[in-house]
């Protein structure tokens, strides 16, 4: 009997895994598909409970592993990665062998895959205690910059009442890195007056590593609430090196030390450390604890750069955009090269070009991938400004980042960080509630906003999340309405909706704070993203927090695009907007009444015809392409004479001299040399807009 | 744990023994009050001690101000444990010049830690 | 202008449009090209011509004609553009100048040279840095960075110049 079910289960599982597979590759073509992460995680859950029920204990550990990931998943927790469904898939396969009873030939062992998909979870996942934690990161494995904090501990006084000793702690910090402290002795006082069983002294302590912030909240997780605990970063390990503050400035930034009397102390010429003692302005504790700050990080800084010497060569960022303009010119070259090839239908001839085909491509490839960065030389700087704002805000706050190690071209990273700080700033100001009316709410006091970045496919996902109030739709919908963007009677999905609050001048904060709210809003986010050519969207829900997704592509230099002609002319439509392409017939033109309307699978699409946009001479062809592009959830179409085709091309930038030019973003040369110019498209949907609301 | 011994009518050595923590805290408070009320010149002597924790060390820093303020003498005499020497590196007690109170110069942490 | 700053010998590149010759100072010549292919950027002046290849690069073309009050070009065989170097809001960035046809590179001594007359030229003489004698006739002599100002090259639309300005809000 036992056998029968076993047999049939191994059926059920054949048909799940099948299912599972070609879940998996759907979801790496459309990583978002809500639907799609439904089927494989209740394909695993079933050959898990199943597998449980009928005796393959074994199958049911292992695919539990991998279930626990799509659970994350589901819950918008983790994103999905080509490496998430290349490990899935090789996980697919060992359920496979085991159900089979056999080996596989050569996919890495069920371990190597456990342990491969935990490294995947989100820092979060891990401390809500959701899984056992990967083995701590290596010192020095690049995981993570190395980061100098000044941590200033005050303990209670009567900690070594509740147990916990103040050495255990400063010991436990040393394990994190590279460590220095200095006690603070001025408050312990005479032997008549002292308690001997209370703690009189605090601490300064600098700490160099690359775990981060919240392992260092960890050490002091115990005797946080009754301590004087405050943790700065003083070394972002992102400087080149070099001269650190000098020890008057140390002091004053730690406020041991006002400006005017650092001043009077620098004119007297003497060595500033002997004359602040001298003065008795400041203790000899304090001075001796900024040099030893001083020390601390100059040998912070000098040992990265030794690193970074023996292991890289620091080359100068003009030099690398050089070589990215050299290959790219060697790109048209060799697009030409293959169009000779071809008219000229030499075998020989043939062969060469394809093989100088592929060699450009690994070059430029490589060529720009030198120029890639990992996000989180930016991430690093966030927790800092998170802690100071909700402090400043009254708000209890975690950041809480992963994929740190995602990598984005480095023009797009600079650029990418004021966008970033404008979003935080906000979770932390409009979204994450005051404590109390957190608890009211039956949320955790603290917040949480997480920052995560991924790759999927050519693009990388950033996306801010808050577990605060999330968005209020009827204010928005009301301003949207006071503001003419919306007319009253008109519904609209949320994700539309919400896009409306980066219309410029769109506000709806009741209040407005220091923080964000002054009308430099979203707006000039959304501007400054898609400078980047990237999209933003925003999801949220009221009481359960705001997610915001950025969409960007890996680099500036390349662009994937869909090469049309208008008259002589040839443009490109970024592929990142591009849906699909329909036909528009005079017929069609006819039937819309003078409305640029086109209906498309029986939704009505406005569109943009470029001919008359531009002031294109000529005629269009009888039959007129549309390029549907879809921006913000919303559809907007764009009529050419022809569609060529899909093309990756290397992108120019116009002349100084045309920067300001709306609608189009940058030029690309063709195989023929032919300039061929890339449009923005949202700013051509902008424009429209703007037009017709006029 | 402690010993006394009078080498002179002023100069009085305390020698230390065993666990120099916390929960003997309150009577190591004691030995060393009691020594500074009697002598001018105390001399800390350690044997086999065993543990110390930030306690000690706090109170020796209490001890020698207390000897400064009254003009008196505190010293430790070497060779001083390892255990002890720890506590005073992990603590981060430490210094090259003694604090403002330190008027001799006579700060306990300059010298004889590493 | 005064003479003062064109004491020196110079080279000078002549170029006609239409009757007249004009010079420029050959330090601020990159190449000159033959006319070819020019992709129109929308939107833009009609003077502006748009942008060509040069060897990967993308490079704007003005028609000096239009520009100078002319008609506009009819290219021809001996039509040309002359790629200047100019500095443009304190950056040093090449466009190309659509001309009628080159001639010479000729030398001029400071005393061939005289300054802009203040009228009698269809020119407008911001643009002009003095005029220049050879054989009988007069050499206009340009003041390149003149003719391609910001202000001249003002097709600054809204979109122009906005920056992202969070810093201040902290």
């Amino acid at each position: 009997m036992k056998d029968k079910n076993q047999e049939a289960y191994r059926e059920e599982a054949q048909e799940l895994l099948a299912e599972l597979e070609e879940s998996l590759l759907a979801l790496e073509q459309s990583p978002e598909d809500d639907g799609l992460i439904g089927r494989v995680f209740r394909a695993l859950h079933t050959i898990k409970g199943s597998g449980a029920m009928f005796g393959f204990e074994d199958i049911a550990s292992f695919t539990h592993e991998v279930e626990t990931v799509f659970d994350l998943v589901r819950d918008g927790k983790m994103a999905v990665t080509r490496e998430l469904v290349d490990l899935s898939l090789a996980a697919r396969d060992e359920i496979r062998a085991m159900l089979d009873g056999s080996g596989p030939e050569e996919a890495p062992t069920k371990q190597e895959i456990i342990a491969a998909l935990r490294a995947l979870l989100p820092q979060a996942a891990i401390e809500a205690g959701f899984v056992l934690p990967p083995p701590p990161p290596q010192d020095n494995s690049g995981a993570g910059a190395a980061v100098t904090y000044r941590i200033r501990f005050r303990p209670a006084a009567d900690i070594f009442l509740t147990g916990a000793t103040p050495l255990h702690l400063l010991n436990e910090l040393r394990q994190l890195g590279d460590f220095n402290v200095v006690a603070q002795t001025e408050a312990i006082p005479l032997l008549a007056d002292i308690n001997p069983e209370h703690c009189h002294t605090s601490w300064d302590i600098f700490l160099t590593t690359s775990r981060g912030f919240d392992a260092i909240a960890d050490v002091f997780i115990f005797v946080a609430d009754d301590s004087e605990l405050d943790i700065q970063v003083i070394d972002d390990g992102s400087e080149a090196g070099g001269d650190y503050k000098r020890l008057g400035e140390i002091l004053v930034e730690r406020g041991d030390l006002d400006v005017d009397s650092l001043n009077r102390l620098l004119a007297q010429r003497q060595l500033i450390g002997e004359a602040l003692i001298g003065t008795g302005l400041v203790g000899g504790d304090q001075v001796h604890s900024a040099l030893v700050e001083q020390r601390h990080v100059r040998a912070a800084q000098k040992k990265r750069l030794e690193t970074e010497a023996s292991a890289s060569i620091r080359v100068p960022s003009a030099k690398l955009d050089q070589l990215v303009d050299l290959v790219g010119e060697l790109v048209t070259v060799q697009a030409r090269l293959s169009q000779t090839a071809i008219n000229f239908q030499d075998p020989q001839l043939l062969a060469i070009a394809e093989e100088v085909e592929r060699l450009t491509g690994d070059l430029r490839d490589n060529a720009l991938n030198i120029r890639m960065l990992p996000i989180g030389t930016i991430f690093s700087k966030f927790q800092r400004l998170v802690r100071d704002l909700a402090a400043e805000l009254g708000r209890d706050v975690d950041l809480i980042t992963a994929g740190a190690e995602t990598e984005l071209d480095k023009t797009v990273l600079e650029r990418l960080n004021d966008p970033l700080v404008h979003l935080l700033r906000n979770s932390i100001d409009h979204g994450i509630e005051p404590p109390e009316a957190r608890l009211q709410a039956g949320k955790p006091k603290r917040g949480r906003i997480s920052l995560t970045a991924s790759h999927s496919g050519a693009q990388v996902l950033i996306r801010v999340h808050d577990d605060g109030g999330g968005l209020d739709r009827e204010a928005i919908r009301a301003k949207a309405v006071d503001l003419g963007c919306l007319a009253p009677d008109v519904e609209i999905p949320d994700k539309e909706l919400f896009s409306l609050i980066m219309s410029p001048g769109f506000s709806t904060a009741k209040e407005i704070t220091n923080v964000s709210g002054r009308g430099v809003g979203m707006d000039v986010v959304k501007k400054a993203i898609e400078a980047l050519r990237g999209t933003i969207e925003i999801d949220s829900q009221k009481g359960a927090g705001t997610t915001i997704t950025i969409k960007l592509p890996l680099t500036l230099a390349i662009i994937e695009g869909l090469l049309v002609t208008i008259e002589n002319d040839y443009f490109v439509v970024p592929l990142s907007v591009v849906t699909e392409c329909v036909e528009l017939t005079r017929a069609d033109v006819a039937r819309a009444n003078g409305h640029k309307i086109a209906r498309v699978r029986n939704e009505i699409v406005p569109y943009i015809h470029l001919r008359e946009r531009f002031d294109i001479e000529g005629h269009p062809p009888a039959i007129e392409q549309i390029v549907i592009t879809e921006m913000n959830g919303s559809r907007v179409g764009l009529v050419v004479d022809q569609v060529i085709g899909e093309q990756q091309t290397v992108i120019k930038s116009l002349s100084r001299v045309y920067r300001s030019v709306a609608g189009i973003s940058g030029a690309t040369l063709l195989g023929d040399g032919t300039v061929a110019l890339i449009l923005d498209a949202p700013q051509l949907v902008q424009g429209q807009a703007a037009e017709l609301a006029n | 744990m402690k010993n006394k011994k009078k080498a002179s009518p002023n100069h009085e050595v305390l020698k230390f023994a065993g666990d120099l923590t916390i929960d003997n805290a309150q009577e190591l408070h004691r030995v060393l009050l009691a020594a500074l009320d009697n002598a001018t010149e105390i001399s800390l002597t350690f044997a086999e001690v065993t543990a110390v924790d930030l306690s000690f060390v706090q109170l020796l820093c209490a001890a020698h101000r207390t000897a400064v303020r009254a003009d008196k003498t505190l010293k430790l005499a070497d060779p001083r444990p390892e255990v002890l020497k720890a506590a005073v590196r992990e603590t981060g007690f430490i210094r090259e010049r003694g604090c403002n109170l330190d008027s001799q110069g006579s700060c306990l942490w300059k010298e004889g830690w590493e | 202008m005064s003479a003062a700053s064109i004491t020196e010998t110079g080279q000078y590149l002549t170029f006609q449009l239409d009757e007249e010759v004009f010079a420029l100072d050959i330090s601020t010549v990159r190449e000159v090209l033959d006319f070819t292919k020019i992709t129109k950027v929308p939107q833009t002046p009609d003077f502006m011509l748009g942008v060509i290849n040069l060897r990967g690069s993308v490079m704007p073309v003005v028609d000096m004609r239009l520009k100078f009050g002319l008609s506009k070009t009819e290219p021809t065989v001996n039509t040309c553009i002359i790629i200047v170097e100019i500095e443009l809001d304190g950056e040093i960035t090449m466009l190309g100048a659509l001309v009628d046809s080159v001639q010479e590179v000729m030398e001029l001594d400071a005393d061939q040279i005289e300054p802009p007359p203040r009228i009698g030229t269809r020119l407008n003489t911001r643009f002009i840095k003095g005029m220049g004698k050879q054989d009988d006739r007069f050499l206009i002599i340009i003041e390149i960075d003149k003719v391609f100002s910001v202000e001249e090259l003002a097709i600054a639309q809204e979109m122009g110049g906005e920056q992202m300005d969070l810093a201040e809000n902290a």
